[in-house]
């Protein structure tokens, strides 16, 4: 037995040796696995800053075109909600939050602490990140860079609802300017419904469905800025249009 | 120079980087036996064991420049041949299960080095007999501790789990096999 174990052993030895003697098998240089290193730790750190921006171009996204406000509206206001919602941006941090964990599983020391503590951490941090990075208002100002406009806004106009900024306030009619600057002309009825308790004001941003007739919109129910009050049917008394306290 | 023999696997690793690649053969020395019995305590199959501890040697010369001395070279170079072993698992699942009884561990399970280290020998006769019983989740981390008498921080190293799920898979494999003792007696 001894014997067969020795030439057993003498089999792997020569075998592994003779194939680095030919040279069949070569050493790796270190340079190679220095680079290694620095591509993981350029993509961990590539993929928690994209993560964490993407964090911060949906929690803009949320503040200033308001999808979840479409759906005071009701069924209407579904699918205007589902073009306005970050998907996209929601999927891609998503992703870029997995492709992090999956490089710091790739680390030497990751599987010493628990799978769920990094994940967790790599979430959280992106989150907060994201959301200090939307606090210092570079969004706002990076938004008005036409380059970067596609990026922040999405033309919130569709067949049966737009969203915008208002312009211009007249008797039963108002003047909206849209994310990629559209002059719309929106009139409303004795149907349309308002927000309980408040003015039309310039500057102010709107949501309405309704539908259009030519190019003009006529509004089915308009939602001021981030309103959180019910909705109710729009005063028609005659000279006070904009006057909704009754 | 220093009698090779009398060097630490880590200095040993930083000459054949740096001076003489031959002398690569001493690691491969010193590990094949260990590696190969590992290794088959896993694959339970002579002929893909050899395989395996061959082919974890030339993937760890590859990489040797990889390896950093800080580390332990033990635990290096088991978690390399473990990989290639699971990796053979994977590819032959089929015909490595029908081999489950078929395998010759006892030419290693007799080998007299392995038994003057043993510290509780009931408890290693009892792993020894239920070892193939085992799920490998458990073979692995029993294997390493009471066969191969590694810590459960080496363990934790080659298997690429926490210290504390050592512990966890280690206690489950003891208890399923006081169970399949409790069982037989």
């Amino acid at each position: 037995m001894a014997k067969t174990k020795d030439q057993k052993n003498k089999k792997i030895v020569t075998e592994v040796m003779q194939e680095i003697k030919k040279k069949n098998v070569k050493m790796k240089p270190r340079i190679f696995f220095v680079i290694s290193s620095l591509l993981l730790s350029f993509g961990l750190f590539l993929s928690i800053a994209l993560a964490s921006f993407l964090i911060n171009l949906i929690s803009f996204r949320l503040r200033v075109h308001a999808p979840f406000q479409y759906l005071r509206f009701g069924r209407p206001g579904y699918l205007p909600f589902l073009h306005v919602f970050p998907w996209p941006m929601l999927i891609l941090a998503i992703a870029s939050i997995v492709i992090g964990i999956v490089i710091i599983r790739k680390y030497d020391i990751s599987y010493k602490k628990s799978f769920w503590g990094i994940a967790i951490g790599l979430i959280v941090f992106a989150i907060i990140f994201g959301l200090i990075i939307d606090k210092t208002g570079i969004n706002e100002r990076a938004s008005k860079f036409p380059p970067m406009r596609e990026m922040y806004h999405r033309e919130s106009v569709g067949p049966d609802w737009l969203a915008g900024k208002i312009i211009q306030v007249s008797e039963r009619q108002l003047t909206l300017l849209t994310p990629f600057e559209k002059k719309i002309i929106v009139r409303w009825d004795e149907d349309t419904l308002f927000p309980l308790g408040s003015d039309f004001i310039e500057d102010q941003q709107v949501r309405i469905i309704g539908q259009w007739q030519g190019e003009v919109f006529i509004a089915k129910g308009i939602d001021i800025g981030d309103h959180r009050l019910p909705m109710r049917p729009a005063p028609f008394e005659e000279n006070m249009p904009m006057d909704f306290r009754r | 120079m220093e009698n090779i023999e009398n060097l630490s696997d880590e200095k040993l690793v930083e000459l054949v980087r740096t001076k003489d690649q031959e002398l690569y053969a001493e690691i491969v020395k010193r590990y094949q036996d260990r590696l190969l019995r590992y290794v088959l305590y896993l694959i339970k199959n002579k002929q893909k064991a050899e395989d395996a501890v061959q082919n974890a040697f030339i993937k760890a010369f590859i990489n040797l420049m990889g390896f950093s001395t800080k580390q332990k070279f033990s635990s290096w170079i088991y978690r390399i041949a473990h990989n290639e072993a699971i990796n053979i698992i994977k590819k032959h699942r089929k015909e490595i299960l029908l081999d489950r009884d078929g395998w010759d561990r006892h030419q290693l399970l007799e080998d007299r080095h392995i038994y003057k280290q043993v510290s509780d020998k009931e408890t290693k006769e009892q792993i020894k007999r239920y070892l193939s019983a085992l799920p490998l989740k458990y073979r692995e981390p029993i294997t390493l501790f009471y066969l191969e008498e590694k810590s459960y921080k080496e363990i934790g190293d080659i298997l690429r789990i926490s210290v504390g799920g050592v512990g966890t898979r280690i206690n489950r494999a003891k208890k399923i096999i006081q169970k399949k003792n409790i069982l037989k007696k």
